[in-house]
């Protein structure tokens, strides 16, 4: 169970105020202006139950003057508990390099995969949940 | 006494709450107490039976009208669909986030590196089984290029929603009113419109632009095509401008006229000296005529009133942003011509900015303004008048645009404009300097941000984060351009020639062996596929999305390390049983460029790449920490100024320096309207100058936002 920091004023557990949800995209550009990764981070909290959710959108074009048009690929996972700590450092501090890297490279290419029938989407979705897990090793 | 008083009070308030507690039948975890009329966090409020007595969104740029036409809308969907109702978490949180994502509060830029949006939902007001939502939604673009330039800053002021990327996609056109007054041009009035059409990124040009002022003393019209482009080398932005200017401004002696046609190009480098500079130069061409009416003034022998011209001029300069200052210094040379061939006069002006500002208190920010221009004339032939230094209280440029603004003449803000230029050669002087203090004090105030909000721990943590994200792609970016990382993509298509190697050995292996290690054999086939799509995609991709995909090759990404597993899978798993002298030579070929990418990868400058990145982002830190922390919606302020300034050659009381203490106030109310309204003494005024001058400059919004 995680309960991370508040990210309003004064919310601890008796006040007038108290945070029930969070969702933060972090849209990443690649510098050719051809590929878009969204990395969504939603945070749900029912009482004592607390959830997280990725949303991974990919998008692709093949000029950088035309639009992005919808999604070719959007994966929602729910985190796993053993990682809620990891999506809650994510939220706050943002992506690490590894993360951002893991994002828009592995994670991509598998939900791209995933999409065109050549990976099982399980594990296309736990390859998006690895960006939460992704460091360097050294 | 007191304690004993304050632990009844407590034990009466508990009372109340636990009574409350169980009347509401809310899920409380045990131990936890409930304030009076307050919410809690380990509150149901689903099953808790809560209703949604009201629900309201928070954005602070809603003072924009297109954010605010959105956030409008949207407000009557989420009330339309939680108010009066039941909470539940579904509808509360899933469907209203949805819609919140639905109306895209940023602009769909591609030239943006990193967007961040940030929503979310607080619970207030829980009494009596109703409570209220409020939906908080802060959005944020970090640009590829912020600059540390006076110029950012002022903008950051007047338009902050510009600085966080808050510009609407479905505004082309951009139309600000100006207006102002000094004695010498009377009250005058204009404006500045911009259009910048939708999807032409491919044209030299991306906007147009049209500027005017006028008054019953004088007129300014400038239009212009703007082109630029930002990239990722050593010049950050670069943009060129082709520009043409008519314009009449008085004198109390007659005249100017101006009409010139320009062509310019300006820079912009990437930051340097640990992020904490940033340098500037370009060039301007330009010609045109310069005509005067002045009468019953002496004139120095090099002058001609009216002639046509063509000139040239180069600048360069450095600024600088520290947490509460900006500091610019900049250097400009014109060399001009009459006739067009050969040098009748050169120009050369130098111009320090600095801007110090500190809040003392909430918000309430002093700002410390000054301005220190120098100019001299060398004239080998024959000079335009007006290419003499006049002086007044008005700004001259050096070039046109307004991304960089060198002041090109003696500013005194105690003398109307172009009144004090009287020397001991005659109208307009060879030699200037000035010196300009502004100091004000926002009195009253309205934060940009929330108070409370802006002060919190954890939302000043979270804007960290989008620095960080974005400094993370930063950082990846420049490890991707380090040599070593180049050499090691130049080994990839060998790489994806020994999976592909290995691949066919382990089938012809798999073939003969009869169906034995059935799983060993997939996976191993399953390692190579994923390592050779890896492969395959870092081939196909470059700069930061390539590194990433190089990076999923190698031990430094733990989750995938995919060499190391097809090395293990088909190494030590299957050929430890099979023993195939084929598999054995085509790992160790595979293994053996693994070892040199591995190599190669290792040799990469990460913490170079770290640093880059960390001084690339510098800008963006301060900028947006002071917009969150220190940015008002509006503020009035009393304004002290102090001007000097000299011109010459001085004799006989003509030229000379002037003094210009003064004071008034500044109204400022967020991409809305600025204005300053002073007066300022000259107290060693000769006849044409004035006793003094009232100043007063306005700018007021882009109506079209």
């Amino acid at each position: 169970m995680s309960t991370g920091p508040a990210l309003v004023p004064s919310s601890d557990d008796s006040t007038s105020s108290v945070l029930i949800a969070i969702k933060i995209n972090f849209t990443l550009n690649t510098p050719d202006g051809l590929r878009r990764v969204i990395f969504g981070l939603e945070k749900d909290t029912q009482a004592d139950a607390v959830v997280w959710k990725i949303n991974f959108q990919l998008f692709e074009r093949d000029h950088k003057t035309d639009d992005f048009g919808d999604a070719i690929v959007t994966l929602d996972v729910e985190v796993d508990i053993a990682l809620h700590a990891n999506a809650e450092a994510a939220a706050q501090n943002g992506l690490t390099p590894p993360q951002s890297a893991h994002a828009l490279g592995p994670a991509s290419d598998d939900a791209k995969a995933a999409q065109a029938g050549q990976m099982d989407t399980g594990d296309a979705k736990q390859t998006v949940q690895n960006t939460l897990t992704a460091s360097d090793s050294q | 006494m007191k304690r004993a008083a304050l632990c009844f009070v407590q034990s009466v308030v508990v009372c109340v709450v636990a009574s409350t507690a169980c009347f509401a039948q809310t899920e409380v975890a045990p131990g936890k107490i409930i304030a009076f009329n307050g919410c809690s966090s380990t509150t149901n409020f689903e099953t808790g039976n809560y209703r949604v007595r009201s629900s309201q969104v928070d954005d602070p740029f809603a003072f924009l009208w297109l954010v605010k036409r959105k956030k409008s809308d949207l407000s009557a969907k989420i009330r339309s669909l939680v108010d009066g109702k039941p909470f539940q978490y579904e509808v509360a949180v899933n469907q209203a986030l949805q819609l919140i994502e639905a109306e895209k509060f940023l602009s769909d830029s591609a030239d943006v590196r990193v967007q961040v949006s940030l929503e979310f939902l607080t619970v207030e007001h829980c009494q009596g089984l109703e409570l209220d939502l409020v939906y908080h939604v802060y959005s944020t673009q970090i640009p590829q290029v912020l600059s540390g330039t006076p110029e950012s800053r002022s903008t950051e002021k007047k338009a902050p929603q510009q600085t966080v990327g808050q510009t609407e996609a479905g505004s082309p056109i951009h139309l600000a009113p100006s207006g102002g007054y000094n004695a010498s041009e009377r009250a005058s009035g204009g404006g500045r419109l911009e259009i910048q059409p939708r999807g032409a990124d491919w044209l030299p040009f991306r906007s147009f632009t049209v500027e005017g002022q006028g008054s019953s003393a004088m007129r300014f019209v400038s239009a212009g095509l703007k082109g630029g482009k930002d990239s990722q080398g050593w010049l950050a932005h670069s943009e060129w401008i082709v520009n043409y200017e008519s314009s009449s401004s008085p004198t109390n002696a007659g005249n100017f006229s101006r009409g010139t046609f320009s062509g310019q190009f300006s820079a912009v480098t990437k930051a340097f000296a640990n992020g904490n500079l940033t340098g500037r130069f370009g060039f301007l061409i330009g010609g045109g005529n310069l005509q005067s009416s002045l009468q019953n003034v002496n004139m120095a022998s090099n002058t001609v009133p009216n002639t046509g011209y063509f000139s040239s001029k180069v600048y360069a300069g450095i600024s600088s942003r520290l947490p509460h200052n900006v500091f610019a210094t900049s250097y400009g040379l014109e060399l001009g011509s009459t006739s067009g061939t050969g040098m009748d006069w050169r120009k050369h002006i130098g111009d320090v900015q600095h801007e110090f500002w500190y809040p003392v208190g909430d918000h309430h920010i002093i700002e410390v303004e000054s301005r220190f221009t120098v100019g001299a004339l060398e004239v080998p032939g024959m000079v335009p008048v007006s290419e003499r230094f006049f002086g007044g209280g008005s700004e001259e440029l050096f070039f046109p645009g307004d991304s960089w603004r060198i002041r090109a003449n003696p500013v005194i803000r105690a003398i109307p404009a172009n009144r004090f230029y009287l020397t001991a050669d005659g109208a307009g002087a060879e030699d200037f300097l000035s010196y300009n203090l502004t100091a004000a004090w926002a009195a009253w105030r309205k934060p940009l941000f929330p108070s409370d909000l802006s002060r919190d721990a954890d939302f000043t943590r979270l804007l960290n984060g989008q620095i960080h994200t974005a400094t993370s792609i930063e950082q990846n970016d420049f490890a991707s351009k380090d040599q070593h990382f180049g050499d090691l993509v130049r080994r990839l298509p060998a790489v994806q020639k020994d999976l592909e190697d290995l691949k066919s050995v382990v089938q012809s292996a798999e073939i003969a062996s009869h169906g034995q290690f059935v799983a060993e054999f997939k996976a191993c086939a399953s390692s190579i596929g994923v390592a050779s799509s890896r492969v395959r995609s870092a081939l196909g991709a470059k700069d930061g999305m390539q590194y990433g995909d190089v990076r999923a090759l190698l031990p430094v990404d733990k989750n995938e390390d995919r060499l190391q597993r097809v090395l293990s899978a088909c190494g030590d798993r299957l050929n430890g049983q099979l023993k195939s002298p084929e598999i054995t030579a085509s790992l160790g070929t595979l293994d053996s460029e693994f070892q040199r990418v591995q190599t190669d990868f290792l040799g990469i400058d990460q913490q170079q790449a770290s640093c880059r990145a960390t001084q690339e982002m510098a800008f963006v830190h301060r900028t947006l920490n002071t917009l969150i922390k220190e940015v008002n919606m509006f503020s009035i302020s009393p304004v002290v100024v102090f001007d000097v300034a000299h011109i010459g050659p001085a004799k006989n009381g003509l030229g000379g320096t002037r003094y210009g203490p003064g004071g008034g106030i500044r109204f400022a109310l967020a991409s809305t309207v600025n204005f300053t309204l002073g007066y300022a003494w000259n107290p060693q005024h000769q006849p044409a100058e004035g006793p003094g001058a009232m100043f007063f400059s306005l700018q007021t919004r882009d109506l079209f936002h």
